[in-house]
């Protein structure tokens, strides 16, 4: 893949939170970064909060944490999407409008440029929190004119509640509580049944290694923004290295988006929710 | 301020620490500035081993309060892919190189010494002493004899300064440290990271793909800056102390205590300008 990833500015710096809403049981925390303005769909950055960042539940939250955009409007308006489920991201959900959010980025490599003449159609698919790449890579696609498939899976209800401004999405949950039971494997078949596709897509590690499997069998071009562990976010601590074909690399800079040619599997032990 | 490290004039106190600043990778992520604007008055690679790794299996890293518990396993490409892709990206630098290597046994290590003695824009060597050696089932940095054997072994093949790096998880450091000087160690860089442990928290199996890990970070500070303390005073070479270091504060205490430079290495991962940070706010203190 080229390396023409947007760069981000060197160091650490602290932006302005212009506007915080909820979006099913996920935070959206937008703000206005015009050091940076340019970020591709899969790049992410590493939040943390000016104040109030560490000392708490035992001196946790400490490092920075690895949040993918929800949405850019180019000119540096961007929007995160937060799942609170550690002291880390419960931090991060907790900020109001007016507070100040430290960040490093855009991290990362990002999708690869999708362009409205290619032959195969693209296949967006998310599952919980990897909602937020895949929105934003459709909302560029959008914008470009290519049509695609929006495939969202969910938990159940309230979390579903995230794909309400998306209509034109196929949406399935776990407890059949809104839209199609199940995972979102059923629709991605069908998809794939329905023509050739190439296949975008971001969850939790089981859902992954599900669409990976599903795309292996039906030759199916695939991309997938993964997760790990991760302590710096640009290449330093050698942390976030997961195993590929090609052996092991690191996923801040080498991904997080990765060619599913490359991937055998997608491992679960990697999973970043404990933290 | 500028300072005098074994006859290497450098720009301020502060480096980075081994294996925790990698300026290829930020220069992919950040562009030319990671490297015109390089945080430190001297670059110190990660190790370098003969044979290239992979490192140990992922999961790598947990965050424990204020640190962090990592199982890295020293990957790197082996040192002829080192020699022939990134050494000359590196000496691109506008920083001198220290160059880390380690062996598995001493014949390695003679080959690595031997390679990198010749290379210019290097102005030092160090000894990553911390680490198992496969030949004896020791630790060589906890055992003041070993490590003395290891300097002496290589004492002969550079007249560039050698650094041992020593493992906190040592009896008694300052007796390793003594030992590394009178087998003609030119410096001493610690500490190393302390072991430990992180559990799952769903099975309370060990997290790590490597089992146990090593701890860094503030949480460490204070027995890094005791061990720097007693070394400092154990011996008369210069100390490159770390462990902890956040800021100019906590740089100048290991300053306070005896050591000549400081190294900053998990406070770069929470911003990867700390280095210049910390070296701004210690000349600040300095001028005070």
């Amino acid at each position: 893949m080229s390396d023409s990833r947007p760069i981000a500015p060197f160091g650490r710096r602290s932006v302005s939170i212009v506007e915080t809403r909820s979006l099913g049981l996920y935070q959206v925390i937008k703000v206005q970064d015009d050091a940076a303005p340019l970020v591709r769909p899969g790049q992410f950055h590493m939040l943390s909060t000016t104040v109030g960042w560490g000392g708490e539940t035992g001196g946790r939250p400490w490092l920075g944490r690895a949040i993918s955009f929800l949405s850019t409007d180019g000119a540096g308006g961007i929007e995160f999407l937060v799942d609170g489920v550690g002291p880390g991201t419960h931090r991060l959900s907790s900020l109001k409008s007016g507070d100040q959010l430290d960040l490093v980025g855009p991290l990362g490599n990002g999708f690869p440029e999708v362009g409205s003449s290619d032959q195969t159609k693209p296949c967006l698919v998310a599952g919980g929190i990897g909602l937020a790449p895949i929105l934003a890579l459709s909302q560029r696609l959008e914008l470009d004119g290519v049509e695609h498939d929006l495939i969202l899976g969910f938990r159940n209800a309230e979390f579903a509640g995230a794909a309400r401004d998306w209509p034109n999405a196929s949406v399935s949950t776990d407890d059949g509580s809104v839209g199609e039971q199940g995972t979102v494997i059923a629709p991605l078949t069908r998809a794939l049944d329905s023509g050739s596709r190439t296949v975008y897509a971001c969850g939790p590690p089981l859902m992954l290694e599900a669409v990976r499997a599903l795309c292996d069998e039906t030759n199916t071009p695939a991309w997938f923004a993964m997760e790990a562990p991760m302590a710096c976010g640009f290449g330093a601590c050698f942390g976030c290295a997961v195993e590929t074909k090609d052996g092991i690399v690191r996923l801040c800079v080498d991904g997080p988006v990765l060619s599913g040619s490359v991937l055998a599997g997608i491992s679960s032990t990697g999973r970043v929710d404990a933290q | 301020m500028s300072v005098n490290f074994c006859g290497v004039e450098l720009a301020h106190e502060v480096v980075n620490a081994s294996g925790t600043f990698d300026p290829l990778a930020a220069r992919r992520t950040f562009g030319e500035v990671a490297f015109t604007d390089f945080p430190f008055s001297a670059h110190v690679t990660k190790t370098i081993t003969v044979a290239a790794r992979q490192g140990n299996r992922p999961p790598r890293l947990w965050e424990a309060p204020t640190s962090l518990i990592n199982s890295i396993g020293l990957p790197n490409k082996g040192i002829d892919r080192w020699l022939e892709e990134d050494y000359p990206e590196l000496r691109k630098l506008p920083v001198p190189l220290i160059v880390n290597v380690m062996g598995f046994d001493t014949d390695e290590l003679l080959k690595l010494v031997g390679v990198v003695t010749g290379l210019e824009d290097v102005v030092a060597i160090e000894l990553n002493v911390s680490c198992p050696n496969v030949e004896t089932g020791t630790i060589i940095g906890s055992d003041p004899d070993e490590c003395a054997r290891t300097v002496d072994a290589v004492r002969g093949l550079t007249t560039l300064p050698l650094i041992v790096k020593l493992t906190p998880n040592a009896t008694d450091p300052a007796a390793v440290a003594i030992a590394a000087s009178e087998a003609g160690a030119d410096a001493i860089s610690m500490i190393n990271t302390l072991r430990g442990l992180a559990l799952d928290p769903a099975t309370l199996e060990p997290w790590l793909g490597g089992g146990t890990g090593g701890v860094s970070g503030p949480g460490v500070r204070a027995v890094a800056l005791a061990q720097t303390a007693s070394v400092c005073a154990a011996v008369s070479i210069p100390i490159i102390g770390m462990g902890g270091v956040d800021s100019g504060a906590s740089a100048n205490e290991f300053l306070a205590v005896g050591a000549t430079l400081v190294a900053v290495g998990t406070a770069s991962f929470t911003d990867p300008m700390a280095g210049s940070r910390i070296a701004g706010e210690l000349a600040g203190l300095r001028q005070l």
